[in-house]
């Protein structure tokens, strides 16, 4: 009698199961978001009481520290992974919620000025870094990712034009780990540059919005300025998002020419398939909150519950940052990526010199 | 590739081109956080949650 195979059928995993999957690093990513809300609090009153001079360290930064601290010690056990990575989650429904707080005029006068800047510092870091990348001799594939994640949106970017030109993982992986590492890096140095250079909110957020490439960490390093830079930084980074399918049909395109990726047959489709949809969420809550939708204290709770979904969107930044993990990707790529990094931010904080008479104080 | 990024992918549906039919709830990571953040904003707006405190 003939042996009888069975093959084990995979199927796809339910939605409940999805769910429940995700509730561990969800309850990990509150814990430490709250606990560096407690810090927050705690830290500066126990300061006072002892008289000690030390700076304000708001809820920000100590979920971020706590995350990394966990993530370069421990590091995260697997069962927590799947809810860690909800982190982007909370970020996108964050920044949904926080356009109750800006008037459609306000998006409209300061969009249309982050529009042009958002365009220019595309084209400019586009350019930048595909020069950058044939000087360093880098795979033209991994070129593209890299300039992708540093002119667009960081990691977004990098895994839709991925699947776009058909890059392969480890392309992808290398341009992840620079943009991630070089967002680290970012998160702390800014803050510190813009107050070394006095820069007003709005001038500082522009910058953030402009130059840091990962959502998460545009938002982190304008809220740890201020919360009117947050503000902004939310702004111009969305703006510079909602720019993400136009460049990924470029180079799909490009690519597609070239006989090395898939043709591109429904490009309106493919467009809207690539927009970022938390953008037209926050467009649509800030024009329900022109119109007076919302009550004063209903706008209140909104932007309590945006807050609370950064935090959790904090906590993640932190925990997914493992400095261990990018070393291994090697120094190339990841040179590359500093160097285009420097130049852009330095070409950014022109920019926003430059139009600081249209963007105020 | 971090497990950030696998997971995301996965969440996300970026990949590939224009995505095959899909059922309701496979909405992307971004038309999710969208809908989320309109029932909680509907809620308040219908006062089933009075104040959000921080």
């Amino acid at each position: 009698m003939a042996d009888v195979i069975t093959i084990p059928q995979i199927r796809p995993m339910q939605p409940a199961l999805r769910i429940l999957r995700i509730v561990p690093g969800l309850l990990l990513l509150g814990a430490i978001g709250y606990a560096g809300k407690l810090l927050e609090q705690n830290v500066g009153a126990y300061a006072k009481a002892h008289h000690w001079i030390l700076p304000n360290i708001e809820y920000v930064l100590w979920a971020i520290l706590l995350g990394l601290l966990i993530s370069n010690t421990v590091g995260v056990p697997e069962v927590f992974r799947a809810g860690v990575a909800t982190y982007e989650f909370w970020l996108k429904a964050g920044i949904v919620l926080l356009g109750s707080r800006f008037l459609l005029g306000d998006i409209l006068k300061l969009g249309g000025v982050s529009l042009l800047l958002v365009a220019i510092e595309i084209v400019g870091s586009l350019a930048f870094m595909t020069l950058l990348g044939r000087l360093f001799h880098l795979k033209p594939k991994l070129t593209t990712l890299l300039a992708v994640g540093s002119a667009v949106c960081g990691v977004s970017a990098i895994i839709a034009t991925k699947g776009a030109i058909e890059a392969d993982d480890e392309d992808s992986s290398f341009s992840i780990a620079a943009i991630l590492a070089l967002g680290a890096f970012a998160l702390f140095t800014f803050p510190l540059i813009g107050h070394a250079l006095h820069l007003g909110d709005r001038a500082y957020g522009v910058w953030a919005g402009l130059a840091v490439d990962n959502t998460a960490e545009a938002t982190a390093a304008g809220a740890l300025y201020s919360d009117a830079a947050g503000k902004l930084a939310v702004l111009v980074k969305s703006t510079r998002n909602a720019m993400i399918g136009f460049v990924v049909l470029a180079y799909a395109i490009y690519w597609a020419g070239r006989g090395q990726a898939k043709t591109v047959t429904n490009k309106a489709a493919f467009l809207w398939q690539k927009f970022p949809k938390f953008v037209l969420g926050f467009l649509l809550i800030s024009v329900l909150a022109t119109y007076q939708f919302f009550s004063k204290d209903q706008i209140g709770s909104l932007a309590n519950l945006s807050r609370w979904a950064f935090l959790l969107t904090f906590a993640g930044v932190g925990l997914r940052t493992n400095f261990r993990e990018m070393r291994k990707q090697g120094l190339r790529p990841f040179a590359v990526g500093a160097i285009g990094e420097v130049v852009i931010a330095l070409f950014t904080l022109g920019l926003v010199y430059g139009a600081q008479s249209l963007l105020g104080h | 590739m971090n497990f950030i990024s696998r997971e995301r992918e996965a969440l996300m549906g970026t990949t590939g081109s224009v995505a095959a039919a899909k059922r309701w709830w496979q909405l992307s990571l971004d038309s999710w956080a969208v809908v989320l953040a309109f029932a909680l904003a509907l809620l308040i707006r219908a006062g089933v949650f009075k104040h959000i405190p921080w």
